[in-house]
């Protein structure tokens, strides 16, 4: 008799939970709205100091260097440099971490892939990213550049350094390789 | 452990705002190196032969061999790289008609050549003998080398050598009828970093 009072108590209790959910009583609603979401976007601009005198192009997306005989009859032991400048423009309240790579776009010797190199530096020479190959900055790049720069920041001038191995030989003469150096900037969460 | 697993798909995959900028037609033109060579019976800083592959004649005869013979020749030689680079001049003897044969082995340590920069201070590492010669490259100017078109009228910077020949005065009767026709020198003019 006992067993048989529990179990009708156990049965009780869920019904009532169960109408205790489709309960009704007084309400009453507010509303905030509409809410507009509207993204803002990550933009990143470039300037670039051929002659590294301090006098730097117009921020743009693109740049190119100005400098049409000094880089030509170019030989093995050659370095030179260029000065870049990076600043967040974002509309987005968000910082960039700098992602440099290369993309080559035409060349006449393969080995120019690997006997050109190029390094960046702060302009004191420190925070080098490491001297790498072309082909390595193409196929393997993963070094960002320091600083990383918040909303409205900008920095500069980063020493962009390219060389041709002393190795190289007469593998490499009369040839030529064409590129674009791209800066990634990658938002930080 | 399925929902760690998922969570960690989902942040492999999360995508944040990015940007790139470009410097774009970054061109890099290689050079070259251009050593030329000539030789004249003048004796002058022209005539150059512009193909790198031709065998420059002396016209450096020695007959009838005897120890303390002499003879001499003259060649110049000219940096024209495209590249502006210096280049100093290294020779060897590569070739002769009997450069293996018998004739060789009897005359490689009797006949001495002595090249000497008369642009350089009179570089010149001495008498040395075929065989020296036929051994390894041999710098022919000082470490400086041979500049390229310094001069503000655009002309090549030019060498003139003496190539001098002599038998040693202690060579003895196994020389006699002896020959080397078609001694070949290769020139080469190496970077100087």
């Amino acid at each position: 008799m006992k067993k048989i009072l529990l179990s009708i108590f156990a049965i009780t209790t869920i019904i009532s939970l169960v109408a205790g959910a489709v309960y009704a009583a007084f309400s009453d609603k507010a509303t905030s709205g509409p809410n507009t979401f509207a993204t803002g976007n990550a933009d990143l601009k470039i300037a670039i100091d051929t002659d590294k005198d301090g006098q730097k192009s117009a921020w743009d997306d693109s740049t190119t260097p100005a400098f049409p005989e000094r880089w030509t009859n170019l030989y093995p032991g050659w370095e030179d440099s260029y000065w870049i400048y990076l600043k967040n423009e974002s509309s987005s309240p968000i910082t960039l971490k700098i992602l440099p790579t290369v993309d080559i776009t035409s060349y006449d010797i393969a080995d120019l892939w690997d006997d050109v190199f190029m390094e960046i530096t702060w302009s004191d020479g420190s925070h080098s990213t490491g001297k790498y190959s072309l082909r390595v900055w193409r196929e393997n790049s993963s070094t960002y550049l320091e600083p990383t720069l918040a909303k409205d920041a900008e920095a500069g001038p980063w020493v962009v350094n390219f060389s041709i191995s002393e190795n190289a030989g007469n593998e490499i003469k009369d040839g030529s390789i064409i590129f674009d150096l791209i800066f990634d900037g990658i938002q930080i969460i | 452990m399925i929902a760690l697993t998922i969570a960690g798909v989902t942040s492999a995959t999360i995508a944040y705002f990015n940007d790139t900028v470009t410097v774009t037609g970054v061109t890099i033109a290689m050079g070259t190196a251009d050593l030329e060579s000539n030789h004249t019976t003048d004796n002058t800083d022209s005539g150059y032969d512009t193909n790198s592959t031709d065998l420059i004649d002396l016209n450096l005869t020695i007959p009838g061999l005897y120890p303390d013979f002499e003879a001499s020749g003259n060649i110049w030689l000219r940096n024209i790289s495209g590249s502006p680079i210096d280049l100093r001049p290294y020779t060897r003897l590569t070739a002769a008609t009997s450069l293996n044969g018998d004739d060789w082995s009897l005359l490689k340590d009797q006949i001495e050549i002595k090249i000497t920069d008369l642009n350089d201070g009179n570089y010149s590492l001495g008498w040395q003998t075929l065989e020296w010669w036929n051994s390894e490259l041999r710098p022919i100017s000082n470490t400086t080398g041979i500049t390229v078109e310094a001069s503000s009228d655009g002309v090549a910077n030019s060498h003139n050598y003496t190539i001098e020949a002599r038998v040693k005065s202690d060579a003895g009767n196994d020389i006699q009828g002896k020959s080397l026709t078609g001694v070949t020198w290769e020139i080469i003019g190496e970077q100087v970093q």
